[in-house]
């Protein structure tokens, strides 16, 4: 595996287990005004992920170049290199906890009161730190085939 | 006096179990949720199908596990009003729940496929999810 794909992949464990724990703080929360405060550490944490997964790609993107993944029936095709099959799990790992998240989210707003504006702005802020991370930079690395 | 100690005892033996209900409706969390996450992640991960049933087989155990576990705790404690620690215990349950759905809407999408073991092993998760929801 490149030096590039093991950075990669420690960021995303170190990010998304403190994710994580913002979201278990939050759905522990005794009342709204500690569930706002968690939900905000969870933005914090996602954007910190999105600004980290930022600089990897600027610092990487020109020594790696774009990766080309054919697929065949949901998989990499059985000619492809070990890094796109690795590109191709990198991809679908954060699209799985971009998943988890927006499911905690919806059981959230639930729990407590989505109309509060503390709340309801930390949970607006989380879900636009989202759709970054699905539309983040490391996307246009990987040509699909 | 002996009634005012014989309050105080009954108060705290009450307290006391409260207690433990919420520390061993955590210690089963802190066990299981770990073994059902490695599990999504690890699923998440996978290169080819058979890598991707072996995971979701093995999340729908850790999930069956889990929630065994889960509804044995509720039925001992069924009859108690929850401390604060419980209900943030069982709200965390809750969520957690929620993301493995979350995370399973998202690994179908993905590997949208007729394999007949892949779906079983699919159709088990949902079922353990659907069960499991609403406590």
């Amino acid at each position: 595996m490149s030096a590039g794909i093991t950075e990669l992949n420690r960021i995303l464990d170190e990010n998304f287990s403190k994710v994580a724990a913002c979201i278990e703080k939050a759905s522990r929360a005794a009342n709204i005004h500690e569930a706002t405060d968690a939900q905000n550490l969870t933005g914090q944490a996602l954007k910190s992920l999105n600004q980290e997964l930022s600089h990897w790609h600027s610092r990487n993107f020109q020594v790696m170049g774009q990766v080309h993944l054919k697929i065949h029936n949901n998989f990499p095709d059985s000619n492809s290199s070990d890094e796109a099959k690795q590109w191709f799990a990198i991809l679908n790992r954060i699209s799985v906890f971009e998943g988890e998240v927006r499911g905690a989210q919806d059981q959230l707003e639930q729990l407590f009161d989505p109309a509060d504006p503390g709340f309801s702005s930390a949970t607006g802020r989380i879900k636009s730190e989202l759709l970054g991370l699905q539309r983040g930079p490391l996307q246009g690395l990987v040509i699909q085939e | 006096m002996r009634k005012l100690i014989c309050i105080f005892s009954l108060l705290a033996t009450s307290t006391f179990a409260l207690a433990d209900a919420a520390d061993e409706l955590n210690q089963i969390l802190d066990e299981n949720v770990p073994k059902v996450s490695a599990s999504i992640d690890k699923a998440s991960r996978a290169t080819g199908i058979q890598d991707l049933t072996d995971s979701q087989n093995l999340t729908a155990q850790a999930l069956e596990t889990l929630k065994t576990q889960v509804f044995t705790w509720l039925a001992k404690r069924s009859n108690q009003e929850p401390a604060p620690r419980t209900i943030a215990a069982m709200n965390y349950w809750e969520v957690f729940l929620a993301e493995v759905r979350g995370a399973q809407d998202k690994l179908e999408y993905l590997f949208d496929s007729s394999d007949p073991a892949l779906s079983a092993a699919n159709e088990r998760i949902r079922h353990a999810l659907n069960s499991a929801f609403f406590l």
